[in-house]
């Protein structure tokens, strides 16, 4: 490990993460802490570990602009179930998380040749990791121009047939991008009817497509207090002329799950309820799904999949958006929202579906090419200016 | 000497197809077909993928870009795109304040087009218009193209972007084109916020700095992409994948569009498009398509019933050159106005395709965004869909976990290598004498074929047919359709005289060669209708070509297009051959644009081996379609060439060659990819493997190194001075090795290496001596593939053709070691081995 974001890490430990004694289990860096300081001083400090279920797991994420305060975003975050689904259904969906785990075993251990110019990094006792820092274009040009970086971690488990790598890309901007990559081969060929997949050129036979909801837990703790967020739906709701749209906030104050709603251009954010800037709001992070043209697929109409999101308060023992383990809590994202605890001012967790279909082609034969699966979470009033 | 009089091109060529550089249509050497090499980009990734293209600058849609071609590494060049642009970006703002049509109504070209330096294009390359940097070429990492098991590959792209300036935003279309195949059109937007307002428009966007209300509002970005797959533009075709969810089961339907559509995004039954070629098809019998996804329809809008553009996603229409823009469309070509009325009702059956897709950013401005805003990126994506029969980048067996619930444990990559073990001599290859001592077998002449091999040399190369216009050109047609347009500045065989304009050389004074050229209007002209192309198209037809079966094919021309800056795309040069049954296949199209191109002679060579086995007829069109600007245009020292057989079969169904068609071949006229002593094991101290033509060497009136091979003047030979004595240019003291260049062999596909050789020695040999055969993987992994070891006989030097089956490395990339040895007290060994192929079986 290194010494030197040890040492940092025990620092901003001590600088700002004011414990209570009664520690909740989602305010501990659990796991190992990593840090990485662009050029232009911009920051973003976490903690990383491994667990068997979920893979890779981020807890206390902290981001940083140049010359600003560094602020936690994130308490903990991980990808906390995929579920797959064959479009024969002849089977029952398929729960990766929980049923073997993306962790333990399944995670692969990585060469230096798989993580080129990057950094591989162990956990008990193997490479498991890789970073590495990517140019990423244009941060903006105007009068003038900057180019800007991204940080990336990466994990890869193996499935079967399925191969995963999952992935988190730390902008130095504030935009964090969690991304989950599809390869490996096809795990379904040699069936009958093609309506439900495609004539895949090996053996001419027919490849049965599937549908992966990747489901995520993101539990927000902005800045120091994780207990004083809320969650803030922004609808732009068109004229009967549809020439202009009015802008409409309403609070989420209650435990629920939400839809994509492209007419009203909704979208959500995590705001905080102390900090902000004089001028403008409260600090808050947005969440940009993407792949809403697949965001329909359910096809056993099950309840945690006919919403894109669903926002819950914390509890410990609700980690996975299904399948989740009933001793304690219930069995999915739909479930815990049953109860419609309040969320204004609550430690909030955002639950995310993306789903994507995958139609098996001719060039899957033998390799699937990674098909990749992101969305962003992009700082809004976080500072009160663009900070570069 | 055989082939002496071919050229270094030919002999080269079976090397260029082991790296996979020139496999199939078109040889890479054919440089700027479609355009001058100042607008031409032609980009092999490092995975050797190769995309090439033109690209155009216009002041309306900025870069355009044209003639998209994809080239995976083991497999022939396609055409995709004939034309990519932007065609429109939509700005309109929630307060109703402002509803710009930017590439209409200001731009992405011209002054709008910003000039790049160098530290905004990291390790790429600027291309230039006008002398202005504009276009940055750069190659990007992009992450993992594939994993399984420990099988892993990093991806990479070329990228493509340009910025323009229109107020306070830049814009910034971008073009990623993955080694795999896949097109990513993007455009990114940053600069500065807009419009503002004060408290009272609080309701239409977003609270920043010094206390104003940053306006809300969408980007719609629309492109244009003229389909041409596989180079026809006729035959392609549209359909609608929807999926119908229901008691668990996710069904599909294909919905093809017979006449113009538009359509939506619709994420409950999953929807997706493909392009799809209507002739070629992959192995699975499927077309050769894209599929296009609008992924990012978060923000997907329908605006008011002024703009009907805005009310569908998608939009497929046949071709019409004046339509442009998805909005703000000029109407005085006698197109509509916006994209929702080029959607007619016209049928796409057997027309030129065009898909109008789009995808909207709705910009609720944040603090962050001023004073400077972060660029935001909107993309689509355009992936091959069996337009390969496996992925292009990885020569893995097809395979699959064939399993309805993943198992518990992962497959190791292992897994994937063939499951059946090559055999060694499945074709009645000689058996190997397994002991030396005993039973002195008379030769080991079990060969299943000793006499010679039946392939005949190469058949000759040469000019097949020409036209040079000096004289019998009564065989050529002239209007041969009877529907030509132009009325002046027909085609004819003259010798032109000089055509300037504004000191630019429209037509040259004098032919390519010769006194003679196939020009328009050969009289000089220096305004609009003065011997030049005016009013629509005139036609060319040549007398019908036979290009006869199994043979390759090139046809090289010289050429001109000539046009003043009022050209534009409808002005055009555009050479086809046509087959007796009307299909075309268009070897260049060269169109105008707002920019003066000057004449000069440029020459086409194109490799039309697709042809093989069909009668063809050379269609040279010319067009004037607009302004009635100054077009001119000529041709001349046209060239048919036989360029061989065919050891680099067309792509047939998917680009794989039909049973007997050569994969790999060499005659060792030249080695140059061969590899001595690979694995720095040899011990031979003389008598290594050279390049070389043999001496006979007989010994004690035993032929034991026939000298004359079978198949022309150089083999493979250990060496290759006659000696009379042991130690005298044979094989000495150990092995000596030689491997051959890295030979892919694509999956699901039987193979056969043949070659002749011989292994030749004296009577006190034993299994110490021998002639080996090895596949060597990637990986380094041997694996024995033949043996002829020496016996207690004197075993002549006679050629003799060997078979063997490489069925079970298929889908791998494999090396051939080749091994001779003398292990014993130094015994007269000689062998030697030529005319090595792999063919498809």
């Amino acid at each position: 490990m290194n010494k030197f974001g040890a040492l940092l890490c025990a620092v901003g430990l001590l600088l700002s993460w004011h414990a209570p004694a009664s520690a909740t289990p989602d305010t501990r860096c659990q796991g190992t802490p990593m840090r990485k300081v662009f050029g232009s001083g911009a920051v973003w400090n976490f903690c990383w570990r491994i667990e068997a279920k979920e893979g890779l797991v981020l807890s206390q994420v902290y981001y940083q602009a140049p010359s600003t305060l560094q602020r936690r975003v994130l308490g903990e975050a991980a990808l906390s179930q995929i579920e797959t689904r064959r479009d024969d259904g002849t089977a029952a969906a398929y729960l990766m998380d929980t049923t073997t785990g993306l962790g333990g075993s399944h995670l692969s251990s990585l060469t230096q040749a798989q993580c080129p110019q990057g950094t591989l990094h162990a956990f008990a006792g193997r490479n498991v990791l890789c970073s590495r820092t990517k140019k990423a274009g244009y941060l903006y040009k105007y009068t003038r121009q900057r180019q800007t970086e991204v940080f990336q971690i990466s994990t890869f488990a193996q499935r079967g047939p399925r191969h995963y790598q999952t992935r988190w890309s730390f902008y130095e901007n504030g935009t964090l991008e969690p991304a989950i990559g599809l390869s490996g081969i096809l795990p379904s060929v040699g069936n009958n009817d093609a309506q439900f997949g495609w004539p895949v050129a090996a053996n001419n036979q027919i490849a049965t497509g599937y549908t992966d909801h990747y489901l995520w837990r993101l539990d927000f703790d902005l800045d120091s207090n994780s207990n004083n967020d809320h969650i803030e739906e922004i609808n732009s709701v068109p004229t009967a002329d549809r020439t202009k749209k009015d802008k409409v906030l309403r609070p989420v104050s209650t435990e629920r799950g939400v839809s994509l709603n492209p007419d009203y251009k909704t979208f959500w954010r995590v705001v905080d309820a102390e900090v902000g800037h004089n001028a403008i709001g409260k600090i808050s992070y947005e969440i940009i799904p993407q792949h809403y043209d697949q965001s329909g697929a359910n096809s056993a109409n099950v309840d945690w999949l006919k919403h894109d999101l669903f926002f819950t308060a914390y509890r410990d023992c609700e980690r996975h958006g299904a399948n989740n383990p009933q001793n304690s809590c219930t069995g999915n994202m739909h479930a815990f929202t049953q109860d419609r605890q309040n969320l204004d001012g609550a430690d909030i967790v955002v639950w995310y579906k993306q789903s994507r279909h995958y139609l098996p082609r001719s060039e899957d034969s033998n390799r699937v090419a990674t098909r990749w699966n992101r969305f962003k979470l992009i700082p809004r009033d976080w500072n009160p200016t663009n900070p570069y | 000497m055989k082939q002496n009089k071919i050229p270094v091109l030919r002999r080269c060529l079976p090397f260029l197809v082991a790296l996979g550089l020139c496999a199939g249509w078109n040889a890479p050497l054919a440089a700027a077909e479609f355009c001058s090499d100042a607008f031409y980009i032609d980009v092999t990734l490092p995975n050797q993928a190769r995309w090439d293209m033109c690209w155009e600058h216009r002041n309306r849609e900025g870069i355009v870009l044209h003639k998209i071609h994809y080239t995976p590494r083991n497999g022939g060049r396609r055409m995709i795109l004939n034309e990519a642009a932007i065609a429109q970006i939509h700005v309109p703002y929630d307060d109703n304040g402002a509803r710009y049509h930017d590439v209409t109504d200001y731009g992405l070209g011209g002054g709008y087009m910003a000039q790049l330096a160098q530290n905004e294009c990291p390790g790429g390359q600027l291309l230039t218009f006008n002398r202005k940097p504009v276009l940055c070429q750069q190659t990007e990492a992009n992450d993992t193209a594939y994993r399984y098991g420990t099988d892993q590959l990093a991806g990479n792209a070329l990228s493509l972007f340009s910025v323009s300036k229109i107020g306070a935003y830049h814009y910034i279309p971008v073009w990623r084109f993955l080694d795999n195949g896949a097109i990513e059109p993007g455009i990114g937007a940053t600069g500065a916020l807009q419009r503002f307002g004060d408290s009272s428009k609080a309701r239409y966007g977003w609270l920043t700095g010094d206390n104003k209300i940053s306006l809300a509002h969408l980007h719609n970005f629309f492109w244009k992409l003229d389909f041409d797959l596989a180079g026809t533009r006729s035959d392609d075709y549209v359909e609608e994948l929807n999926f119908t969810q229901e008691n668990g089961q996710t069904k599909r339907t294909n919905r093809r569009y017979s006449s113009e559509t538009a359509s939506r995004v619709a994420p409950r039954t999953l929807r997706r498009w493909r392009i799809a070629d209507g002739n070629i098809k992959a192995t699975n019998g499927q077309p050769i398509a894209y599929e296009i996804r609008l992924h990012q329809a978060e923000h997907q809008d329908i605006g008011p019933d002024s703009e009907p553009f805005t009310h569908n996603d998608l939009y497929v229409t046949h071709y019409r050159n004046c339509e442009r823009f998805a909005s703000h469309n000029p109407t005085n070509t006698g197109c509509a106005e916006n994209l929702a009325d080029f959607v007619n009702g016209e049928s796409l059956s057997g027309q030129d395709i065009v898909v109008w897709p789009s995808t909207t950013f709705y910009h609720m401005p944040r603090a962050e965004d001023a004073p400077i805003m972060d660029a935001h990126w909107s993309f689509i994506s355009l992936t091959p869909l069996d337009w390969h029969d496996q992925n292009p980048l990885s020569d893995a067996q097809a395979s699959s976990g064939n399993t309805s619930t993943p198992a518990a444990t992962p497959t190791p990559a292992a897994t994937a290598t063939p499951a059946t073990a090559p055999t060694a001599t499945p074709t009645a290859a000689p058996t190997p004498t397994p002991t030396a001592t005993t039973t002195p077998a008379p030769t080991p002449t079990a060969t299943a074929a000793p006499t010679p091999a039946p392939t005949a040399t190469p058949s000759s190369a040469g000019v097949i047919h020409q036209a040079n216009f000096e004289s019998n050109t009564q065989d050529w047609t002239l209007n041969p359709e009877q529907n030509d347009t132009a009325s002046h500045g027909q085609w004819e065989f003259a010798n032109p005289q000089a055509t300037s304009h504004d000191g630019y050389t429209l037509q040259i004074g004098n032919a390519y060669r010769g006194s003679r050229a196939l020009v328009t209007g050969a009289a000089a002209g220096g305004s609009a209708h003065a011997h030049d192309v005016d009013g629509g198209v005139t036609r060319m037809r040549s007398p019908q070509f036979d290009l006869p079966a199994g043979h390759q094919y090139r046809i090289k021309l010289a050429w001109y297009f000539a046009h003043l800056s009022n050209a534009t795309a409808a002005d055009y040069l555009k050479i086809s051959l046509v087959n007796t049954s009307g299909s075309r296949s268009t070897l260049l199209l060269v169109q105008g644009s707002t920019v003066n191109r000057a004449a000069q002679w440029r020459i086409l060579d194109a490799d039309i081996s697709a042809l093989a086995g069909s009668k063809v007829q050379l269609l040279i069109e010319a067009a004037d379609g607009g302004n009635n600007s100054i077009v001119e245009a000529a041709i001349d020292e046209i060239q048919i060439e036989q360029t061989g057989r065919s050891a680099t079969p067309p792509p047939i169904s998917g680009g794989i060659g039909a049973p007997g068609d050569v994969l790999f071949r060499t005659d060792f006229s030249t080695a140059a990819q061969w590899t001595l002593n690979p694995l720095g094991d040899d011990s031979a101290t003389k008598g290594q493997w050279q390049n070389a033509i043999p001496k006979i060497t007989h010994f004690q009136g035993r032929t034991l190194q026939p000298g004359p091979v079978q198949h022309g003047g150089k083999a493979m030979v250990t060496g290759a001075a006659e000696g009379e004595a042991v130690g005298s240019n044979d094989v000495d003291g150990g092995k000596t090795s030689i491997r051959s260049p890295l030979i892919r062999l694509p999956a699901n596909r039987r193979y056969q290496l043949s070659l002749d050789y011989y292994f030749a020695h004296l009577r006190h040999s034993s299994s110490v001596d021998y002639f080996n055969i090895y596949v060597v993987r990637q990986n380094g992994q041997r694996q024995q593939l033949f043996s002829h070891k020496g016996r207690a006989a004197n075993q002549l030097g006679n050629w003799q053709e060997l078979r063997l089956d490489l069925s079970g490395f298929a889908g791998q990339a494999i090396y051939l070691d080749l091994e001779a040895a003398d292990g014993g007290a130094g015994g007269l060994i000689e062998a030697a081995f030529d005319n090595l192929r792999i063919t498809y079986q």
